[in-house]
């Protein structure tokens, strides 16, 4: 592999894309909709008033919070029947504190905290009851998780949610919608600005040019690869400091992210070496992407356990799970390691089938 | 000594024949036309040779290499101008040879020196797109020559030109023949390949049906034939190699007849015609 190939290859990508809309658009596309999200969010967040209803016999400082939550008005309810009847009623969510719930917290026994969702309101009312759940709870220890999370809807309450890695702690509305953006943007590029970079080689016949010139299959993709991850940790690092995702275990965060960005950069290697066609990348990349979206779209929903088992066969579940856990800290680099590893054998495996892919159509 | 020898180069896709043992030595300094209709193996040729594709069987060496087993040392020593005109459409032509520099190890005085050489110095910050197609045809042949390539193959070099524009990369061509650079082109105009080539092999249906100088060609496949202008406006044609008509030449000759005299040899495509059957436009 010569490193000066490689970059002549990058470095004429890079200016080059910048001169095509297409794929100017969607590497500005996720940011774009970052903004525009965070307006409508914080609109939202800022406007609405809930009704929230909480049974707490043993007279927690979490109760105490919530009360001064300026977006909340808090029914303090003595009995769990009055709990239900709230949330099958006027409140948007329901809390169950046990009865020694602080002493539990503060020596680290993670005591189990039931949160009822009444699933008449709606799907952005939820999403911030959530999100203000969570940013309470996690006030409450410094150090780890504070508690166990068992969130139920209130129309089948004996129904529990599962507790996905995803979704059991540290969900917060605004890291929410960055790690759906953060996949986004990464998603975008791998699938879509990688793939469009190599088939517009095999279209316009520059390829032929690069074949009989002094480079290699391998070096080619490394120069689109280069790019891909050139562009893909721009978005990125824009997206981060745009939505204050420089906090909890960032070390971790930015691992995920860059293991994250190679992964898809591969994903859209192999797409553009087997892929001929402006029209079949427009097909494919669709597909590819919904599919690897799908993921941080789900995280925060609570999907059938069949749709659930089935996204964590698609390895940007465990990018989604990470970022969700490394942006709020909820993650050591230890417990990290093994989904991060999982990533990068992906990457591995991604890479070798693009070089062998490639040997086998250069001639 | 020679610089290009392909010997019994076949090519196959999907069962369908392509090139059938193909065989013919380029000598250093040459320019070899591979002369045929569309579709006749040309390109596929071009390409076996350039290493860009396996041959089914057969082998070649080109500046010595293998085609197939030294294709990275090959790179180096070759210049291939393609049917297309392949140019990153987005960029400027100077970018373009900059890029082109950079992956074959120049620097940018060889690129200015390029753009100069092809009359292109003037247009190196403007798009590619700006430029007319004799334009593009003379900076891909500039992309070719920037590392100084002991051999250029030029596929199609002059399709869809204009006149002066063909005649632009002809002159090119001839230039580059006289600084010792081994040259192979494919072409479908025969006038080209006389005008340029020292030998030329006619292929058809992925086969070489003859192989000679243009002047031999011309002698073996066809009839010295002469055409004589009268000076009452009638002309008539007659065979050098019929003594009858040789004897009436001189005739017409002593009685003050003749007004011109022309020479009417068969041209490339006649022979390839009666060779094959078939015209080149096919």
């Amino acid at each position: 592999m010569n490193a000066r190939t490689i970059l002549a290859i990058a470095w004429k990508d890079i200016l080059d894309a910048i001169k095509n809309r297409y794929l100017l658009m969607s590497l500005i596309l996720p940011i774009g909709l970052s903004l525009l999200f965070q307006l409508i969010f914080g609109g939202v967040a800022n406007t609405g008033k809930f009704r929230v209803s909480v049974y707490d016999p043993g007279h927690s400082r979490l109760t105490a919070q919530l009360r001064d939550v300026e977006t909340l008005t808090l029914v303090e309810v003595d009995s769990l029947a009055a709990l239900q009847e709230e949330v099958t009623g006027d409140s948007v969510g329901g809390i169950i504190l046990p009865e020694n719930f602080d002493a539990d917290v503060d020596l680290g026994n993670r005591p189990e905290l039931v949160i009822y969702l009444n699933i008449r309101k709606g799907g952005s009312e939820l999403a911030v009851f959530r999100d203000i759940v969570y940013q309470q709870v996690w006030t409450m220890r410094e150090e780890g998780a504070p508690v166990r999370m068992v969130w139920s809807t209130s129309a089948a309450p004996e129904n529990e949610i599962a507790e996905s890695g995803i979704r059991k702690e540290g969900f917060r509305m605004d890291f929410y919608l960055l790690v759906m953006f953060l996949v986004m943007s990464l998603t975008m590029t791998g699938s879509f600005v990688v793939p469009l970079l190599l088939v517009e080689e095999k279209e316009k016949h520059t390829m032929e040019f690069l074949l009989v010139a002094p480079v290699t299959p391998a070096e080619i993709a490394a120069g689109k690869a280069v790019t891909g991850l050139t562009y893909s940790l721009l978005s990125a690092g824009m997206l981060i400091l745009l939505n204050k995702g420089v906090s909890g275990n960032w070390p971790v965060t930015l691992l995920a992210v860059v293991l994250g960005a190679l992964f898809l950069v591969m994903a859209g290697l192999l797409m553009g070496t087997l892929l001929h066609t402006m029209m079949q990348i427009n097909t494919w990349s669709t597909i590819v992407m919904m599919i690897l979206l799908a993921p941080s779209w789900l995280s925060v929903l609570q999907p059938p356990d069949l749709i659930d088992k089935i996204i964590r066969l698609i390895p940007t579940y465990y990018l989604v799970e990470l970022l969700n856990q490394s942006l709020t800290g909820a993650v050591t680099f230890a417990e990290a390691a093994w989904r991060l590893g999982l990533i990068a054998v992906s990457t591995l495996a991604l890479f070798i089938m693009v070089v062998w892919v490639m040997r086998r159509q250069e001639t | 000594m020679n610089t290009i020898e392909a010997i019994n180069l076949n090519r196959s896709f999907n069962g369908r024949k392509a090139v059938l043992d193909v065989s013919f030595p380029v000598e250093e300094g040459e320019i070899f036309g591979l002369l045929g209709p569309n579709g006749a193996g040309k390109t596929t040729t071009i390409r076996m040779l350039t290493g860009q594709l396996r041959p089914t069987a057969g082998e070649a060496r080109v500046a010595g290499c293998d085609v197939v087993r030294e294709r990275q040392a090959l790179k180096s020593q070759i210049g291939v101008v393609f049917e297309y005109q392949n140019l990153y459409e987005r960029m400027t032509g100077g970018e373009n040879l900059l890029f082109a520099a950079r992956l074959y190890g120049c620097g940018p005085l060889q690129v200015r020196e390029m753009m100069e050489k092809v009359g292109l110095a003037d247009r190196a910050k403007d798009p590619i797109r700006s430029y007319s197609n004799g334009m593009k045809q003379r900076l891909l042949i500039a992309r070719a020559l920037l590392h100084r390539p002991r051999i250029l193959f030029l596929d199609e070099p002059t399709k869809g030109l204009d006149p002066t524009a063909s005649r632009q990369i002809r002159d090119l061509v001839m230039g580059l023949a006289a600084l010792g650079v081994t040259i192979l082109l494919t072409t479908h105009y025969m006038e080209e390949a006389d005008q340029l080539c020292r030998r030329v092999a006619f292929l058809n249906e992925g086969r070489i049906v003859a192989m000679d100088t243009p002047q031999k060609l011309k002698l073996s496949h066809g009839e010295r034939l002469v055409r004589t202008v009268f000076k009452d406006g009638s002309d008539r044609t007659v065979s050098l190699d019929n003594p009858a008509d040789g004897r009436q030449l001189g005739e017409w000759a002593a009685r003050g007849d003749i007004l011109t005299v022309h020479s009417a040899e068969a041209t490339l495509e006649q022979i390839f015609i009666r060779l094959t059957g078939k015209g080149l436009d096919e």
